[in-house]
């Protein structure tokens, strides 16, 4: 008996001792990654509903997801009336993670349509179905499956040229593990054999999962211990790396480099496989949207060389790439779209004018590389504010809304 | 290999369940393989140079016995030839590495040459005077010179008191792990918490005034004692896990109540050792010359301790504050003594007094420690005083991201660094846990597992993958 009683107070004391520990963290503000992810079988992985925890990678933002698996506020399903829905699909410069919901582009973009169309007695709504580390065949199911129940009237695929490697698996298998890829199959778009023979998940197991994760968000102790399990899962990788000769690790730095070329190149052989199902996709997604009676548009996000205020950075790293040009893949982007009938607008011509009058980099967030990394508050700002205007002067429905054409409809 | 890396964490464990299992004669020899081993991280060339001295080194000590037992004159300048050689050896790379347009290219400093240049120093020295026997067992002496713990920045122990401690016996684990937990705490939650506001301060001086002056002014020195405290706590807990105790370099510096009695306190392995093979030497040479040769001795010996850390003009000044504060402490002393027996109602008063004054003289000189400059010295303590309106609104804007959460976080974290020190919990602790019912002992020990746990988690998160360098690594 006394034994028990003696293993229990123990159990007791190191209760306190995790609950000080746990209040020294949150006293500390010192808190990890959250997790906000959750496997699925149609898309591989998506954030998960409801989910709530710490952004830590770039900056220090508390993120949370909504009922539906958006990094967004809660949205009503059905559109309101007399409301511009605008929907935007993409990967990580999307989500914006690194900046708080209010700072996202796409709510300084819903404030400055709002402002617009004030005057005709519609708001507009911009919703964020971004999701990091999404290639362009997860960002068409996105469109194809959870984006039409909100009755979006423009639908925006903000584009990046970094996930074109990603649309085949050669560039980065280990990251496409679980992901769906399309292949071209006589001109059409169909799952590759990996994905068609990827087995469906365990549902109990990943409903486990998801609530470990939620519970695992709460504690700052166990978003810790993850953080740590993270690390150590690096860890060996990483040793084995640096063991090995420098010649041995040669090509890791090598395939940076190239892919980094392979970004700022469209017309490199290597990646023309790629670039061919990726402008296949965006075809998919033009007709999709037209289907819905939807505008499409494609933003092209700038590439952070392109707009650096430091133009002798940016004329080293064209000199160091053996890059043609920065904008090339502005103007390769601009060429498909201007023949497909789709409006294309290339942010980095407004970014880099704005960067360099007010000598202020626009992609960098505290924890990242010095000025490097996703668009940080002044860069999402500027994105909002540009692609605000462009939709004002070029969409059809924005002009036909705000000349009054459209004012007594509530399409 | 980092201190701070799990890496080493590793490699140590490692080493020391493999230095348990050896025999014991064997271990002498595993902590020669092991101490190469961890130095070849570094540089192979390094260890080839160190390799290389050691043998010379340990060849001078026979010789200089040999001609002392043979009382052969002839060859009895050897010993005293080596030291020269040794410390021009260290002199070398320090000019080396200040001019390095005429240095040679690619010429990096071998890790902790100063600390094993001074105890290949010592050994030879030691010898010479009589002071020990010149070690016969080259293993040893290659091990002591090499001795992974200390080679990275001291303690510098004395070769006598190494080799009293071979074959080594280790004995608990839980003090040599406590002292080494203690270090990383000081590392990573103080100094390196301190680090960000220091350097941002440090990095734009000159362009600042008032109250980022102050802050960098009062904030450098406690950075420097938690990184370098902590440093040595790694090192002397790593080594009594390997069975060789190391000796102490720190004893609560701040609260000194004299100069004199900050730097019988401050890096005490280093000032020691000059203190014996500087000081005393040049003391003795001096004697005639009274107080005039007490103050040259002084002198001399506080701008070898600046000029130790490097061949700069700072660090020259740093010598020169220091040996003016102390020829003045001791040229006084007397005074001093006498006036507070004559007025011991005083002797509080001057007791507070003299902390606040040591502390604050203590700061001035490690301004000019940090600074790159002379003038950037200068320049922070000529404007303190300045422009000290709007100033903290500056200091905030120096302070980006989470750089003020970590300033608030260090300066708790010594706040409960000086408490701990001065009041020492561990020991009450220990008090408690002997006569302790069971439920108490029981709960002592799944505590300590917890904290190791989360200990080690934020040691992988914050180190895994980057190098949180020392501050007294480069020396």
């Amino acid at each position: 008996m006394r034994f028990f009683r003696d293993l229990l107070l123990a159990a007791l004391a190191t209760g306190a001792v995790l609950g000080m520990l746990e209040g020294f963290l949150r006293l500390a503000h010192v808190h990890y990654q959250g997790s906000l992810y959750a496997n699925e079988n149609e898309r591989g992985f998506g954030l998960r509903p409801n989910a709530a925890g710490w952004e830590t990678d770039e900056a220090d933002v508390y993120v949370q997801i909504n009922s539906d698996g958006m990094r967004d506020r809660e949205r009503p399903i059905s559109r309101p009336a007399h409301t511009l829905r605008v929907a935007v699909i993409g990967s990580s410069e999307t989500n914006a993670r690194e900046v708080t919901l209010d700072e996202t582009f796409e709510a300084v973009m819903s404030r400055d349509l709002s402002r617009d169309l004030e005057a005709r007695g519609w708001s507009a709504d911009v919703l964020n179905f971004g999701v990091p580390g999404y290639t362009y065949s997860q960002e068409y199911l996105t469109l194809q499956n959870h984006v039409w129940k909100y009755q979006p009237q423009i639908v925006i695929l903000l584009f990046s040229s970094f996930p074109v490697l990603k649309t085949v698996r050669n560039f980065y298998p280990a990251e496409l593990k679980g992901a769906p890829v399309y292949v071209l199959q006589d001109g059409k778009l169909v799952p590759d054999a990996i994905t068609r023979s990827t087995p469906p998940l365990d549902a109990h197991r990943q409903i486990f999962k998801n609530r470990s994760s939620d519970w695992m968000n709460k504690s700052y102790l166990a978003t810790l211990l993850n953080a740590a399990r993270v690390k150590v899962k690096e860890f060996v990788p990483a040793l084995k790396a640096r063991w090995q000769k420098p010649s041995a690790t040669a090509p890791s730095s090598t395939a940076t480099s190239s892919a980094e070329r392979l970004s700022y190149n469209p017309d490199l052989p290597e990646a023309q496989e790629a670039w061919s199902i990726a402008e296949a996709i965006f075809k998919a997604m033009k007709e999709d949207c037209y289907r819905h009676g939807a505008e499409f548009w494609i933003v092209m996000a700038d590439q952070e060389k392109q707009v650096t205020p430091d133009l002798a950075a940016r004329e080293a790293f064209q000199k160091s790439m053996n890059l043609p040009s920065l904008d090339a893949v502005d103007q390769h982007m601009e060429r498909f779209g201007a023949a497909q009938g789709i409006p294309v607008f290339a942010l980095a011509k407004p970014l880099s004018d704005y960067a360099l009058s007010h000598k202020t980099y626009l992609h960098g967030a505290p924890n990242s590389a010095e000025h490097s990394g996703h668009w940080n508050a002044v860069g999402n700002a500027q994105v909002g504010h540009a692609i605000a205007k462009e939709l004002e002067a070029r969409s059809t429905f924005v002009r036909e809304l705000s000349s009054g054409q459209l004012a007594a409809q509530s399409r | 290999m980092s201190f701070t890396e799990p890496l080493f964490l590793l490699y140590l464990a490692i080493c020391v369940v493999v230095n348990r299992l050896c025999p014991k004669g064997l271990r002498p020899a595993f902590l020669l393989v092991a101490s190469y081993v961890f130095y070849c991280t570094w540089s192979p060339a390094a260890a080839g140079l160190l390799a290389v001295l050691t043998l010379l080194t340990f060849g001078a000590g026979l010789v200089a016995e040999h001609a002392r037992v043979q009382e052969n004159t002839s060859i009895a300048w050897l010993a005293p030839a080596a030291a020269i050689l040794l410390t021009g050896y260290l002199m070398a790379f320090k000019v080396a590495l200040l001019t390095p347009s005429h240095g040679i290219a690619g010429l990096v400093m071998p890790l902790g040459i100063s600390y094993y240049s001074f105890k290949l120093i010592s050994y030879v020295l030691d010898v010479h005077w009589v002071k020990m026997p010149a070690e016969k067992g080259l293993v040893n002496f290659a091990a002591y010179v090499a001795f992974f713990p200390q080679i990275v920045a001291g303690p510098i122990q004395r070769p006598a008191n190494f080799f009293e401690q071979l074959p080594p016996q280790p004995e608990s684990v839980v003090n040599p792990l406590l002292r080494i937990a203690w270090g990383f705490v000081k590392k990573l939650l103080i100094a390196d918490n301190l680090a960000p506001a220091v350097n941002a301060i440090y990095g734009h001086v000159t362009s600042l005034h008032g109250a980022p002056l102050w802050a960098g002014f009062y904030l450098f020195p406690l950075q420097l004692y938690a990184d370098f405290s902590g440093l040595t706590d790694i090192a002397i807990g790593s080594g009594q896990l390997l069975g060789i105790t190391g000796p102490e370099n720190f004893n609560r510096p701040f609260t000194a109540s004299s100069i004199s009695d900050f730097w019988r306190r401050w890096h005490m392995s280093l000032t020691t050792w000059l203190g014996d093979y500087v000081f005393v030497p040049m003391r003795m040479a001096s004697r005639r010359a009274g107080q005039w040769g007490l103050s040259f001795s002084i002198a001399v010996n506080m701008i070898a301790i600046g000029l130790w850390h490097g061949l700069t003009g700072s660090y020259l000044f740093f010598g020169l504050i220091n040996a003016g504060y102390l020829i003045v402490d001791t040229l006084t002393n007397k005074r001093r003594t006498t006036f507070f027996r004559k007025n011991p109602q005083w002797d509080k008063a001057g007791s507070w007094f003299g902390w606040l004054l040591t502390f604050h003289l203590i700061l001035i000189a490690e301004v000019f420690f940090r600074s790159q400059h002379v003038s950037d010295a200068v320049w922070l303590l000529g404007h303190l005083w300045s422009g000290l309106s709007g100033s903290l609104a500056v200091l905030q804007s120096l302070l980006v991201g989470n750089e003020m959460r970590s300033l608030v976080i260090g300066l708790v974290g010594y706040l409960m660094l000086e408490l701990g020190e001065r009041y020492r919990p561990d020991q009450w602790l220990r008090r408690i846990y002997a006569v302790a019912p069971r439920w108490v002992r029981w709960s002592y020990y799944s505590a300590g597992v917890t904290f190791g746990i989360f200990g080690l988690a934020l040691l992988f998160v914050h180190t895994a993958g980057k190098r949180a360098a020392f501050l007294y690594e480069i020396f």
